[in-house]
């Protein structure tokens, strides 16, 4: 389970990004995540519903983009498909392959909500 | 104290003298650079402000465990730059992790400076094991925590005297998953697999044998006890990791050992740890 890590991760990464930009909620938390991240999705979304209690992403919405896992085949000299657990090249078995894509883990953007941002653009424009 | 954590470390003095050896500099005093202060704590229950809510998306763009990999950066300059070799041991429980290392300090005695930091989900008995061969130890107890971080490691190696040349072996927490997503800022990873685990285990975890730049096929002498199918697991190994390089050896018997001290040394002078010679 680290995934249930992963998590503790992700909200330092949110409560960082809610102290430095002064909000008070966050309603959706998009991802990235590869197929060869190692990274399991419902153990991801089972942490997320267990560490999230109580902080500031509690009541947020977790969108996965989950990325295609990709791989230079190192016999066929081409960069092929591959996926979890073996990701041996499609084309010819072998298992000399070099991942090239899918092993992102990401956080890609928040969309938070806040009173206070429209009460400064208010002031702003005067 | 440590401003990471709060967890109050020792060894993290900045500035602190009291040990010999080189001292491991506060390696994340920078994380809270550019971050509000202004007592709006995250998460805290503020009461809101009257007036319509807005919805705003905040583009981040960045590695969820990028946090892990600067500390981890850090870790590696510093060892670098004092000439320290790092070694992090990888491996299923019980794989012979701690007793290739006695083994390993026995076989080495005075002609290399070692030291440990070992990692346990409970209790020291691997630190005390490899104390009671004269060798400084220090043990982490990750709790329910499955694997070692960046951030664990850097305050272990606040708590020993490291010294130029010195080899550093750092034993991670029995796990074939995810030790392998948290780099420590190791000079080389090495990946314990032993016989008696069955032969397919480097394609049932493909991850962490890709990633060895050694895997060490530990148990040996009981090879004619199974059937244990070692060409297969070798080119299995080789089909997920077509570079790194495997040797065979057993704790017991000795067998193997003169292969993998000689790597040992010889990574540990291609890696700058022996102190430059003058003249
Ligand atoms: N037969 C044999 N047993 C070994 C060898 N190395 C370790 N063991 C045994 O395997 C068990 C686990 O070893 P340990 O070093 O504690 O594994 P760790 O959990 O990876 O640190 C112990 O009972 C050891 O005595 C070896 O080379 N041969
Ligand atoms: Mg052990
Ligand atoms: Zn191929
Ligand atoms: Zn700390
Ligand atoms: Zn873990």
């Amino acid at each position: 389970m680290h995934e249930l890590s992963l998590v503790v991760n992700l909200l330092e990464l949110c409560e960082a990004e809610a102290s430095r930009g002064g909000f008070d909620r966050i309603d959706r938390i998009v991802l990235e995540v590869g197929e060869l991240s190692g990274v399991s999705l419902p153990a991801l979304r089972f942490s997320f519903d267990v560490a999230g209690r109580g902080s500031v992403i509690e009541s947020a919405v977790l969108e996965i983009r989950e990325t295609p896992g990709t791989g230079w085949c190192l016999k066929c000299e081409e960069t092929v498909r591959i996926r979890e657990p073996l990701r041996e090249c499609p084309v010819c078995g072998s298992l000399g392959l070099l991942p090239t894509g899918g092993t992102e883990f990401r956080l890609c953007e928040l969309v938070v909500r806040d009173r206070r941002t429209l009460e400064k653009s208010r002031k702003g424009v005067g | 104290m440590c401003v990471e954590c709060g967890c109050g470390a020792p060894g993290q003095e900045v500035g602190g003298e009291r040990r010999r050896g080189v001292v491991l500099p506060h390696l994340h005093h920078d994380h809270h650079e550019g971050e509000g202060h202004e007592g709006s704590g995250p998460g805290a229950s503020l009461p809101l402000p009257e007036g319509p809510e807005v919805n705003r998306t905040i583009r981040i763009g960045q590695d969820i465990l990028e946090k892990n990999n600067r500390i981890a950066r850090d870790n590696r300059d510093f060892f670098r730059e004092h000439g320290i070799f790092v070694l992090n041991f990888l491996s299923a429980p019980g794989s012979g992790k701690t007793t290739l290392l006695e083994r390993t300090i026995s076989a080495l005695g005075t002609t290399c400076p070692m030291a440990v930091i070992e990692g346990d989900q409970e209790t020291s008995r691997d630190a005390d094991r490899i104390r009671r061969l004269g060798v400084q130890a220090v043990q982490i107890n990750t709790g329910a925590g499955c694997h070692l971080d960046a951030h664990q490691v850097a305050h272990a190696a606040g708590d020993l005297e490291l010294f130029p040349g010195t080899v550093l072996v750092i034993e991670n927490i029995g796990n074939l998953v995810c030790p392998a997503l948290f780099d420590l800022g190791e000079t080389a990873r090495v990946v314990l697999f032993s016989v008696t685990e069955g032969e397919d285990k480097p394609l049932k975890y493909p991850r962490i044998f890709r990633e060895a730049d050694l895997t060490l096929l530990t148990k040996s002498d009981l090879l004619p006890h199974l059937d244990f199918d070692r060409t297969w697991a070798e080119s299995s190994l080789r089909g997920v990791n077509p570079r790194g390089e495997t040797i065979a050896l057993s704790s017991r018997t000795g067998e193997g050992f003169g292969l993998w001290l000689s790597w040992l040394l010889a990574h540990r002078e291609k890696a700058g740890s022996l102190p430059q010679a003058r003249g």
